[in-house]
């Protein structure tokens, strides 16, 4: 009996990448999309224009890693100190700590967003936050506050799913600590791809957040709240002149089928960066939804 | 008789699974196919019933391709006229019917009385329960599984009554697959006896897929007038692809036969001192000794000793082995484990502080789900946090004692999922073994493992005694341990209702 596939091993290869790993295949193309991006910026826009959306993409995928590690990690912690208390018996501390977070989890992360960037803004004018790593890191600690709820849920659902299950009862009449049980046996062994999957889906909420955030501030809030002094986002980058006049040209181009082309080498900022966005959030829900898909979450 | 010799390969991917060449299903025979639990039996009975998934394996029967098979006429006949019935009986049954809807299900309800072959698989004091479960849709822990794994036999009686009835023209073909692994040894040779009742009366082609190699000896000895329609066949793994041999059952025999008692053991302070009874779930639970009728005394286990929990089906055995490792909580109990006394008060924290890998540790009766799938072989014994496992040579020194030292260097990179269920039974029993507690609680140590590896965990056992621990056993395997361990180590469990 020939156990072999009878097709060629190329093809056999890509159909079963395409079939079991469209997260990989979307995060490839993701990196693909930015490089090609890059590399058209590269022959048609100029070069302070074209340093100017290179800072706006580090900046924004940067402070949204940021947020993403800092969620990671302010979620483990959480989850672990609930579970501590929960399982310790310890009632008023426990629902303390619950309240707190549902508080948290109440307030619109857009407006949460929006109140802490008054925070961040009077901190910059207090030259607290004096350079644009501080503020980057102060942005991702506001995103990563107003999204690691969803990290302590995740985590103690894990935690609570494989507790019913009986290695983990096992494992505690080994005499093996519980501690040992839910950090390496529950989240790292058996909950990575969770986590992962969870990751890339906050790296995408957190880049619409900060994109969102900071062209409702850079179109002006109030003469108080100013991105004057904060690092240049994807976000705000759209809020300029020379973008905004960009995106326009797109809507010329529904009416003027001959503006086209020019999209393509002589409105490049705006589009650009509206392309960045875009296919960075597609990107991001795609590889979301193939983790999900490939480790049946 | 007619032999039909099937060349069975089965591959998942790229991977070949079964490679059973020459595999002999004699028409009206009963064929008997052992070996250790996961490595493809229930593949062999699938795709002899013409089940098996082809989405999910590729399937060869002879030179033909599967379909041809499973559409045969005679395979359809077969099938139409038999049953299969599976080894897990939680997804054999529908959660959506009743237990009574489905003994009269399709063609079931052609039996004169589709309930009654259940009614002979109860014992006489039991039959009270049958009623309270007909109208039970089935959950995981509703009806036990015991019980499930009777009602799933009794359908297939049904199936058999309608053939002895002239209500099938062909022999049906009738698939066990591992039909008493929930089964006490009375329930068990009660089922095995149904089953050759109607044998007599029909000889329908019966295959019988176990590890339970004690069923040699019961048969043997209480239905020797079906030697010849007997057929013993064995599993085994070979480069890591699973093929079939002609098993001697004579082997197993003279094996049995060499089984000596160990040694009583009557004196020092006991390590468990169970007392008086257990109060758990609106059921009294009492110790008592075989044949001791009423008189009921607590349950010690002293060191070196071997003593044996028995009781039917359902009763409470691994229940009770729960409470004492402070995993269940019991409304009344009061124990005593090497100096530590405990009671229904104690917080489960004095289990994890003072018990848990320092005075007990537990083998559970399921390996595949007292084992994280995800870890390493390597990491399942390491993660106890011995200094006598750290390094890869200790590993494989704890791993040859059940474990062939050829497969060691391959099963070591290996994770838990990726192994068969008798090798994962070696690991979980290796794992409670490794650590030195003066006390180890084994429920069902011999499930879902060969013959050869039965023989390494006796030795396990005889070592650890040898090192003075006291194990406490719960087995079905009464084949085996009843020729091992001394009367007085022997306990049986009761339950009665609260006075």
């Amino acid at each position: 009996m020939t156990t072999r596939d009878e097709r060629p091993v190329t093809g056999r290869f890509l159909s079963g990448f395409l079939a079991e790993r469209r997260d990989l295949l979307w995060g490839v193309l993701w990196l693909a999309g930015l490089a090609l991006t890059w590399g058209w910026l590269g022959l048609y826009l100029n070069a302070p224009a074209r340093a100017l959306v290179g800072d706006a993409c580090i900046n924004t995928f940067a402070g949204a890693f940021a947020a993403v590690a800092v969620a990671l990690v302010m979620g483990w912690g959480t989850a672990l100190f609930l579970h501590f208390l929960e399982s310790s018996r310890r009632r008023s501390a426990y629902l303390a700590v619950s309240f707190l977070l549902n508080l948290l989890r109440s307030v619109p992360q857009i407006v949460g967003m929006l109140i802490g960037y008054v925070v961040i803004t009077a901190l910059t004018l207090n030259e607290v936050l004096a350079s644009d790593t501080s503020r980057i890191l102060a942005m991702s600690l506001l995103t990563a506050l107003l999204m690691f709820q969803e990290v302590v849920d995740l985590i103690r659902e894990r935690i609570r799913h494989f507790e019913s299950l009986e290695f983990v009862s096992a494992l505690l009449v080994c005499g093996v600590p519980s501690r040992v049980i839910i950090n390496r046996e529950i989240l790292l062994k058996n909950s990575v791809p969770n986590l992962v999957q969870k990751s890339v889906a906050l790296f995408g909420r957190a880049i619409f957040l900060i994109c969102s955030v900071d062209f409702i501030v850079s179109v002006g809030l109030s003469a108080e709240v100013s991105l004057s002094n904060l690092p240049v986002t994807l976000g705000s980058m759209l809020a300029k002149l020379d973008s905004k006049q960009d995106i326009l040209a797109i809507g010329t181009a529904l009416t003027d089928v001959r503006v086209i082309p020019t999209l393509f080498v002589e409105h490049l900022q705006g589009i650009s960066v509206a392309f960045l966005i875009v296919y960075t959030l597609l990107c991001a829900y795609r590889v979301a939804n193939g983790l999900m898909e490939r480790y049946r979450l | 008789m007619t032999t039909s010799r099937f060349d069975i390969r089965i591959a998942a991917g790229n991977r070949l699974l079964v490679d059973a060449v020459g595999f002999p299903l004699e028409e009206g025979a009963i064929t008997f196919l052992f070996g250790e639990s996961g490595i493809g039996k229930s593949l062999i009975g699938k795709a002899l019933f013409g089940i098996l998934d082809e989405s999910e394996f590729r399937i060869r029967m002879g030179a033909a391709p599967y379909a041809e098979y499973r559409d045969s006429p005679p395979a359809r006949a077969a099938r139409n006229g038999g049953f299969f019935m599976f080894q897990e009986p939680s997804s054999h049954l529908n959660p959506l019917l009743t237990i009574e809807q489905q003994m009269k299900e399709g063609t079931l309800a052609k039996a004169k009385d589709p309930l009654a072959p259940a009614m002979e698989l109860w014992r006489d004091a039991d039959r009270g329960t049958l009623p309270l479960l007909l109208p039970v849709y089935p959950r995981p822990y509703r009806p036990s599984g015991g019980e499930k794994q009777r009602i799933l036999a009794a359908m297939a009686f049904s199936k058999m009554d309608i053939g002895l009835s002239g209500g099938a023209d062909s022999p049906g073909l009738f698939v066990f697959d591992e039909p008493t692994g929930s089964l006490d040894r009375e329930a068990r040779d009660r089922l095995l006896d149904r089953l050759f009742a109607r044998f007599r009366l029909r000889h329908e082609t019966i295959l019988l897929v176990t590890h339970d190699y004690g069923m040699i000896s019961y048969v043997q000895s209480r239905h020797r007038d079906l030697e010849k329609s007997f057929r013993f066949m064995e599993l085994y793994v070979s480069g890591g692809v699973a093929r079939t041999r002609e098993f001697d059952p004579g082997r197993f025999l003279a094996w049995l036969g060499d089984l000596r008692k160990e040694p009583a053991i009557e004196s020092g302070s006991p390590v468990l001192r169970v007392e008086g009874e257990i109060r758990v779930f609106g059921r009294v639970l009492r110790f008592s000794k075989p044949g001791g009728g009423s008189r009921t005394g607590p349950l010690e286990v002293r060191p070196g000793e071997l003593a044996y929990l028995k009781a039917g089906s359902g009763i409470g055995k691994t229940t009770v082995a729960k409470i004492i490792v402070g995993l269940l909580h019991a409304d009344y109990f009061r124990f005593e484990i090497d100096g530590v006394r405990l009671g229904d008060v104690s917080p489960r924290s004095y289990w994890r502080k003072r018990l848990w890998g320092k005075k007990m540790t537990m083998a559970f009766q399921h390996a595949d789900e007292a084992l994280n799938p995800r870890a390493g072989v390597s990491d399942t014994l390491r993660i106890l946090g011995k200094r006598s496992l750290r390094g890869a040579a200790d590993i494989d020194s704890a791993l040859a004692r059940l474990f062939d030292r050829r497969e060691i260097p391959e099963l070591r990179g290996k994770k838990v999922w990726q192994l068969s269920g008798g090798q994962k039974q070696r690991l979980n029993l290796l794992r409670a073994f490794a650590l030195d507690t003066p006390l180890i609680i084994l429920d069902e140590p011999l499930s879902a493992l060969d013959f050869e590896s039965i023989d390494r965990v006796l030795g396990l056992i005889r070592e650890a005694r040898a090192d003075g621990r006291a194990i406490l056993l719960i087995s079905h395997n009464e084949d085996i341990f009843d020729r091992i361990v001394p009367p007085g180590s022997v306990h049986v469990l009761e339950s009665a209702e609260p006075s």
